[in-house]
Order: structure tokens, then C-alpha cells, then sequence
């Protein structure tokens, strides 16, 4: 495996990384009730 | 020396496929580093779609604290878009004229002020001049229009959509990202503080600005010469120009009302908001993959079918959701999809006038098809409030999207992607 494609798999990883994190913020309960407080109120 | 006279009115000769005449590639001998334009233009449109984003996070604190109703915070956000894309075309004019940096550096300082006075605004008035028209006009110089007129000018063409890609995915993941990060700092700080956060961050513009610092471009550099008027004519005289416009008009349409009003058809269907939630969060993950996605594969498929295949996808996609039972998983498959094809169509779209018209007056072009899309997003909220009032649900708008989907997919097919011919003709001694 060249040093390239390393650096590209280790970019994609990271990059999937902070993907699933901010993802994963997105189902803390106190997120979860505030978004559902401003869809259901805003719309 | 060659400059290319345009005629007030286009005629068909004019437009001869495959001429040589516009400098597709950079206009200068001198251009920005690729690696500089991309991680700036990325960084910038990161905090600038990303602010704004949150904002229905401010929708309760505000009220309350204020004693306003939710009309007023509304109409602040949507005379915001209002004025985003209408302000968009001024902007970019400005951002070809005078140069991205000091565009950018206003509309950064903009983008604080109107944060600022947000937080200190006591009437609904001065909420409606902070939030709506300040922020609207701070992002008409700060997304993607003007980041893109630096593109065009310096990244060659071979490279130019996936260029545009990676910073519409950077836009879409800062909108994934600034929702639960101004969710924590409206809970650690209060409403006002986060706010006054947020117009520091947005001032952080101001330094990745000067990496979008373009060198002065060279007159004589096998350039075309051509006003702000000539432009125009030119291109609303252009029929691609005017079906790409359609298109986005129908992006904007299917993207907002879905955004808006989903949520009320899950509620209407017996889902829970953890569902709506778990949806937004779905698109917002999906959009950053999809938006990357469109980029790159415009650089090796024709972008009129790629564009094409966009709007017809998100059809095929709306109509099996309308016709699959409603369960949560449903949705959730619905939302990856749409996500998918969110903003999708940013990077093809841009490209495709850039490819057209050269890169002159890219940002201003630009920012009138951006302006399109502003009032197809306008009409998909009021359209799907008016037809669920007069109707008692959302069948009608939901068709009407499909059928807008399917018109903008045929309206794409036609597009061409060549340069427009200009005559040139020996400049005047």
C-alpha cells in the first residue's frame, strides 16, 4: 500500500469519524426535544 | 488583442457550439493554490450555511423572552431568504467586480452584526431588520455564489465541478454540524450569549477571506471583455440559462417544503417527533455524502444528466413514500434518499453556467439562479400551508412536487453544456 492511498484511507476514516459523532449528537434526548419543540411549534 | 462583442440581442448565430472563444481556465496566468481555495471557500461556507441553520433553535427563547408571537420570529426567517436571494445577484456583482475578499469581508460583518443585534433586539421590527434582512443580505455574501466565482476563476476545469462539490458537502455538513452545536451553547450560555458566540464565529470569515485573496487579473490575458448589461441580456437571452433556472426553481420548491412541512404530515400520520428528528438528522448526513457525490461524478458524466437524473429520483422517491405504508422506517429510507439528492444539484448546476458563459460574470450569474430557487423555496412553504388549509392535507402539494420533479428532469435533458459563442472582433486601436 503506497503512503497515498494510506493518507486517503486514513482521511476517509477520519472524515466518517466526525460524520457519526455529529450524528450521533443528534440523538441526545435534550437535541431530540428541543428540535421537536421547534419543528412542531415553527410548523 | 481580441475582445468578444456581444449584441444587445443574441441572435442564433451567436451561439455556436464548442467555440474557443471563452477562457474556460482560469482567467489569470496567476491563480490560488487548489489545496488554499478549497479548504477556505470550504471553511467559509461552513460557518456561513452552518449559522443559519440552527435558527428554529431560537424559536422558543426568543418568544418567550420576548413576549412575541411565532409569526414575528417567522417572518423574520422568511424575509431572511427572501433577502438572501435577492440579494444574491448584487453581491455577486460586486464579488466579480471588485473581488470575492471585500464582498466576503462585508458580508462577515454583516453576518455578526445581524447576530448581534438579534440577541439586544427588544421590538419584533428590529428582530425582522437583524435576523431577516441583515442576516439575509450577510448571506448573500458569504454562500455559495460568490465562493464560487473564486472557484471558477481559479480551478481549472477539469477539476472545477468536483471543486464545487467539496465546498457544497462543506456547506452541508455545516448545517448537519451547528444544529446540536448551538443547541449545547444555547443550553451552557443562554439564548443572547450563544448568539454573540456565533457573530464572533462568523467574524472568522474575515481571516479566511483573505485566503480567497484573488491576484489582480490580467486585462489582456486572453480575455473577453463584457459588461454587467451585456451579460445579462446574454444570458436570459440563452435558453439553457433559462432552463437551468427552472430546474433550481423546482430544487427550491421540493427541498422547502419538504424541510417545512414534513414534520406536520409525520404529526398528521400518527409519528412521533423523535421520528421528524431522527429524519433532519438523516438528510443532514446524507446531504454531505450526496452533495460530494454530485461533484465528482459532474466531472465525468454530462451534468444535464446528471441533473436530470436528480429531479427525477427525488419524483420516483416522493412517490413511493406517498404509496409505501408510513412507519418510521419508511421515513427514515426516504429521508437517507432525499439527502441524497438535498443539495445535490449545487455543484452540476454552477458548473454548468461557469461552463457556459466563462467565468467573467460567474458569481452574478449565479446568484440570479440562485434567486430562482430562493422563490421556488418561498412558494414550496406558502403553496403547501395554503393547499393543506384549502384542502385538509398535503396530497395536492405533495403530487404537485412530483410533477414539478418530473418537469424539471425534462427541462434539464435540453441543456448545453458547451461555451456560447461569442464573435470576436479586432479590439478598437
Amino acid at each position: 500500500m503506497t503512503r497515498r492511498a494510506l493518507r486517503r484511507i486514513l482521511a476517509g476514516l477520519g472524515a466518517a469519524a466526525v460524520l457519526a459523532a455529529v450524528f450521533l449528537a443528534y440523538t441526545q434526548p435534550s437535541l431530540m426535544q428541543q428540535l421537536g419543540d421547534a419543528i412542531w411549534a415553527c410548523f | 488583442m481580441c475582445v468578444i462583442q456581444v449584441s444587445a440581442k443574441p441572435t442564433r448565430s451567436h451561439y455556436i457550439a464548442r467555440m474557443s472563444a471563452i477562457p474556460t481556465s482560469p482567467s489569470s496566468s496567476r491563480t490560488l493554490s487548489l489545496q488554499q481555495v478549497l479548504i477556505c471557500g470550504a471553511a467559509i461556507v461552513t460557518l456561513s450555511m452552518g449559522i443559519r441553520h440552527g435558527f428554529g433553535l431560537w424559536l422558543t427563547p426568543v418568544t418567550m423572552d420576548r413576549d412575541w408571537t411565532r409569526e414575528a420570529f417567522s417572518l423574520a426567517l422568511a424575509v431572511q431568504n427572501i433577502a438572501w436571494g435577492a440579494a444574491g445577484p448584487f453581491a455577486g456583482m460586486l464579488a466579480d467586480r471588485f473581488g470575492a475578499l471585500r464582498v466576503l469581508v462585508a458580508g462577515a460583518f454583516l453576518y455578526a452584526a445581524g447576530l448581534a443585534l438579534m440577541a439586544v433586539s427588544t421590538t419584533a421590527a428590529g428582530f425582522l431588520g437583524s435576523a431577516g434582512v441583515l442576516i439575509g443580505l450577510a448571506q448573500s455574501g458569504t454562500t455559495y455564489a460568490v465562493v464560487y466565482g473564486v472557484i471558477g476563476r481559479n480551478v481549472a476545469p477539469e477539476k472545477r465541478s468536483w471543486a464545487m462539490g467539496v465546498a457544497a458537502a462543506a456547506g452541508s455538513f455545516g448545517q448537519f454540524l451547528m444544529v446540536p452545536v448551538e443547541n449545547w451553547l444555547i443550553g451552557y450560555s443562554g439564548w443572547q450569549n450563544a448568539l454573540f458566540v456565533l457573530a464572533i464565529a462568523a467574524c472568522l470569515i474575515v481571516p479566511l477571506a483573505f485566503g480567497l485573496r484573488e491576484p489582480a487579473r490580467d486585462a489582456a490575458h486572453g480575455a473577453h471583455h463584457q459588461s454587467i448589461g451585456q451579460a445579462l441580456r446574454e444570458a436570459f437571452g440563452y435558453r439553457s440559462f433559462q432552463l437551468l433556472m427552472l430546474g433550481y426553481f423546482v430544487c427550491g420548491f421540493q427541498v422547502v417544503f419538504i424541510g417545512v412541512h414534513m414534520p406536520s404530515y409525520l404529526k398528521d400520520h400518527g409519528l412521533t417527533p423523535q421520528v421528524a428528528t431522527n429524519a433532519l438528522a438523516l438528510i443532514g448526513l446524507f446531504n454531505v455524502f450526496g452533495t460530494y457525490a454530485a461533484g465528482t461524478l459532474g466531472q465525468r458524466l454530462p451534468k444535464r444528466y446528471l441533473l436530470s437524473a436528480i429531479y427525477l429520483l427525488r419524483s420516483i422517491a416522493i412517490l413511493i413514500f406517498l404509496n409505501v405504508p408510513l412507519t418510521p422506517a419508511s421515513v427514515y429510507v426516504f429521508a437517507a434518499v432525499m439527502g441524497v439528492l438535498w443539495l445535490s444539484t449545487v455543484p452540476p448546476t454552477n458548473a454548468i453556467v461557469a461552463q457556459i458563459f466563462g467565468v467573467q460574470h460567474m458569481s452574478m450569474l449565479g446568484g440570479f439562479v440562485f434567486f430562482s430557487h430562493q422563490i421556488g423555496s418561498f412558494l414550496g412553504v406558502w403553496l403547501g400551508g395554503k393547499l393543506y388549509d384549502a384542502t385538509g392535507s398535503y396530497d395536492v402539494v405533495w403530487y404537485l412536487a412530483i410533477a414539478l420533479g418530473v418537469m424539471a428532469m425534462l427541462a434539464n435533458l435540453p441543456v448545453r453544456e458547451s461555451a456560447i459563442a461569442r464573435r470576436p472582433v479586432p479590439a478598437a486601436a
